[in-house]
């Protein structure tokens, strides 16, 4: 294997850098564990493995979020041991539903704190089942499996950011630069045309989502790493309206007739020329040139809206480059938007919860029919297994690297913990012993295409080893643990083999579902944050389809459709709220009357022969909005209603040619 | 009469560890050779298929060779 071999013997600078970084963490943490005669010094040594990041503010906020996660499972072990220490299947079943209630939250919450809830519910597991045999043991083992783990977090993360520091924020910079000039070139290849714009699409939200991801970690980085994930949030938001916005000025452009196409041809030019070298001035002189050219008396009520709408783009355009600059300079906006709504589905992540629940009692049945001394080792990698893995679409990939792990550690451990280490004595033999392989395997979790693998290596060494004080060398115990983690790990892949909860179809049909939800709740939402709110949780779902793309055929592709269409008439929606609050005519009862129909026509969703559903609503709606003194507010409103009333219908009849074909 | 352990050098071994392995060299054989004929197409789902084949086969190696 090329790339394993290059990362092990040809690593570049900052791998080294790492695995120096991590390994002096670890050694740090086990000398103090064996110095303070900690019960299990292993754990923090595998501890500091596994918090182990690249970057500073990952490893404390990882650290964090797992010290958070095991203080909570550790309260829970006692509490489950205290409760059910007599009854054997009431005890595995109470874990069995405490794990799949923190698998379904951890699925739920989408973000790194997620982790938290994982160790909440693994920790129990870890605490609880090798204290079944002496259940009045089990407060002082808590403890010291809460004081090894603290251990662990604390000497890994004064490594990291002692030796070598490198800090999230400062890539945040690059990240985002990449992620606005992106942002600009898609909104650009959105005015032109449909086709170029739906890859561009995909890649400029798959980047405002990882940027955003990279917030939570900057913000644990001094105050300049807060003021920047502050700015980033800004960033996000002001990069996802700009992208609807060039998707709208679009929808308008196919209004135009050929003339009017000749004659707003050369500005649509100017902006895209901005637009492909954006510097403040010259964006904001051509705002100003089509505000004045969209204002002209001679022109068409369609080019008005089309230029009206470019000029917002210009805006906004503005306004994301703005916030650039802040998350380059780390200076704070001045409105800071909400965060970036995702998309949940509160009964998949119960289905998560419940595979993972029913992989631990299987394992659990197992482990009480055959009463076998190592199985509650086996047990645990089961639920540590099913419950990291649970939301990943390639769980069973993952579990399999991880038992390809395992299968490196066992020999490697063999020759270390059973043929060297009775030979030597003292720290300094033991730092060696250890040391060289997990050198190794240091520098292949800085590789990220081999660091699943290289992880569990390193974790499952340290287990099998196991370092102590008092060292004792059975190789009995070695094998039966080394069974243990086969079979424990290979049920975890079981599991994900068996119980695949990732059909596309049926997933996609729920997060149209959602969409259509959302799109009901937007015709009474208050407008403030409703942007960020349904911007988010569209992009969040747009990804989610497309990571689906590829598997899907051609006729199940339309559900993608689905979620632009539905992107669209969320963003024109908003644009018409926008425009009534801005122009304040008394106008509530036509509203009112309006918004009411749209709603109960987008809760009964599109289907083939509703297209004209909207018309007889929005013909009275114009009306009434003609009847007030003009303004331009109202006139961009009438625009609104009449693109709605089209994107509906487009959506419809996009509905009779699937089942035309179906 | 139960089961008895196998010595291999000494170490005891479980004779269901090693009727696990044998069972699982027969399940891929019979696997290798399902998916090599057309008969392979009518399996729905792949995975709980190859499940249960090697529960099938275990059962059978265990009755077959009984206690050694």
């Amino acid at each position: 294997m090329p790339i394993t071999l290059q990362a092990l013997f040809a690593p570049n600078k900052l791998a080294v850098q790492f695995a120096i970084k991590t390994l002096l963490g670890g050694g740090l943490a086990l000398w103090l564990a064996l110095r303070w005669g900690l019960e299990q010094p292993a754990w923090a040594l595998m501890t500091a493995f596994i918090v182990a990041q690249p970057l500073s503010g990952m490893v404390l906020q990882k650290g964090l979020a797992r010290l958070l996660g095991t203080l909570v499972g550790t309260v829970m072990s006692v509490v489950f041991m205290g409760m059910f220490a007599q009854t054997p299947w009431l005890f595995l079943l109470a874990l069995a539903l405490w794990l799949a209630l923190c698998t379904a939250c951890s699925t739920l919450l989408r973000s790194a704190w997620a982790y938290s809830f994982v160790l909440a519910g693994y920790t129990v597991a870890i605490i609880a089942l090798p204290a079944v045999d002496h259940p009045l043991l089990v407060f002082d083992q808590a403890v010291a499996r809460c004081t090894e783990i603290c251990l662990g977090i604390v000497c890994a993360t004064a490594t990291s950011a002692l030796l070598w520091p490198m800090r999230v924020e400062q890539q945040l910079g690059g990240q985002a630069r990449q992620a606005w000039s992106s942002g600009l070139q898609a909104a650009s290849a959105t005015l032109t045309g449909e086709q170029q714009a739906r890859k561009g699409l995909l890649e400029i939200l798959g980047r405002i989502v990882a940027v955003d991801a990279q917030r939570e970690h900057a913000w644990f980085e001094g105050s300049l790493g807060r003021q920047r994930a502050r700015a980033i949030r800004g960033l996000s938001q002001k990069l996802l309206i700009l992208l609807r916005i060039a998707r709208s000025v679009r929808r308008q452009w196919q209004q135009l007739d050929e003339a009017q196409t000749r004659h707003l041809q050369p500005w649509l030019d100017e902006v895209q020329a901005a637009l492909a070298t954006p510097d403040q001035a010259s964006l904001l002189l051509l705002r100003q040139r089509v505000w004045d050219a969209a204002h002209d008396e001679h022109i068409s009520t369609a080019e008005h809206y089309c230029l009206a709408r470019l000029t917002l783009l210009l805006d906004n355009a503005m306004a994301a480059t703005l916030a650039l600059r802040a998350v380059e300079e780390g200076t704070a906006l001045a409105d800071v938007p909400d965060s970036l709504a995702v998309h949940r589905d509160v009964p998949l992540a119960l289905l998560f919860g419940s595979r993972s629940a029913l992989a631990f009692l299987a394992m659990a049945g197992f482990w009480l029919a055959t009463g076998w001394i190592s199985a509650p080792g086996g047990l645990v990698l089961t639920c540590v297994v099913c419950s990291l893995f649970a939301s990943r679409e390639n769980g069973a990939q993952i579990g399999l690297s991880f038992l390809r792990g395992i299968l490196l550690a066992l020999p490697v451990a063999f020759v270390v913990g059973q043929i060297l280490l009775p030979e030597w004595s003292g720290f300094p033999m033991l730092c060696m012993a250890l040391g060289v392989p997990l050198f190794f395997g240091a520098l292949g979790m800085a590789n990220p295409r081999i660091g699943a693998t290289a992880t569990s290596y390193c974790l499952h060494f340290i287990v099998l080893v196991a370092p102590l004080n008092a060292m004792h060398f059975q190789v009995a115990t070695f094998l039966n643990s080394a069974q243990a983690m086969l079979i424990g790990v290979g049920a975890a892949v079981l599991a994900f083999k068996l119980l695949v909860l990732r059909n596309p179809a049926w997933h996609g049909r729920r997060l149209r579902a959602a969409t259509q939800s959302d799109l009901v709740r937007l015709t009474r939402r208050d407008l403030r944050g409703a942007d960020t709110w349904f911007g988010g949780r569209m992009a969040d779902r747009l990804l989610q389809l497309a990571r689906h793309y590829a598997a899907l055929s051609e006729q199940e592709r339309t559900r993608w459709d689905d979620g632009v269409h539905g992107l669209d008439i969320g963003d024109e929606l908003l644009h018409l709220r926008h425009c009534l609050a801005i122009a304040r005519a008394p106008l509530d009862s036509a509203e009112r009357a309006y918004l009411q129909q749209l709603e109960s026509v987008l809760a009964r969703g599109p289907a083939p022969g509703r297209s004209d559903r909207l018309d007889a609503a929005s013909e009275q709606f114009i009306e009434a909005i003609q009847r007030q003194p003009a303004s331009d507010p109202l006139r961009l409103a009438i625009g609104a209603v009449l693109q709605l009333q089209r994107s509906w219908g487009k959506w419809c009849r996009r509905q009779e040619e699937i089942h035309g074909l179906a | 009469m139960g089961l008895r352990e196998w010595a291999l050098g000494g170490v005891l071994l479980s004779p269901f560890l090693v009727y696990v392995v044998l069972a699982l060299g027969l399940t891929a054989a019979v696997h290798l050779l399902l998916h090599l004929t057309p008969l392979g197409r009518w399996i729905w789902h792949k995975a709980l298929f190859d499940c249960a084949l090697f529960i099938c086969v275990l059962t059978l190696v265990t009755l077959w060779l009984g206690p050694l």
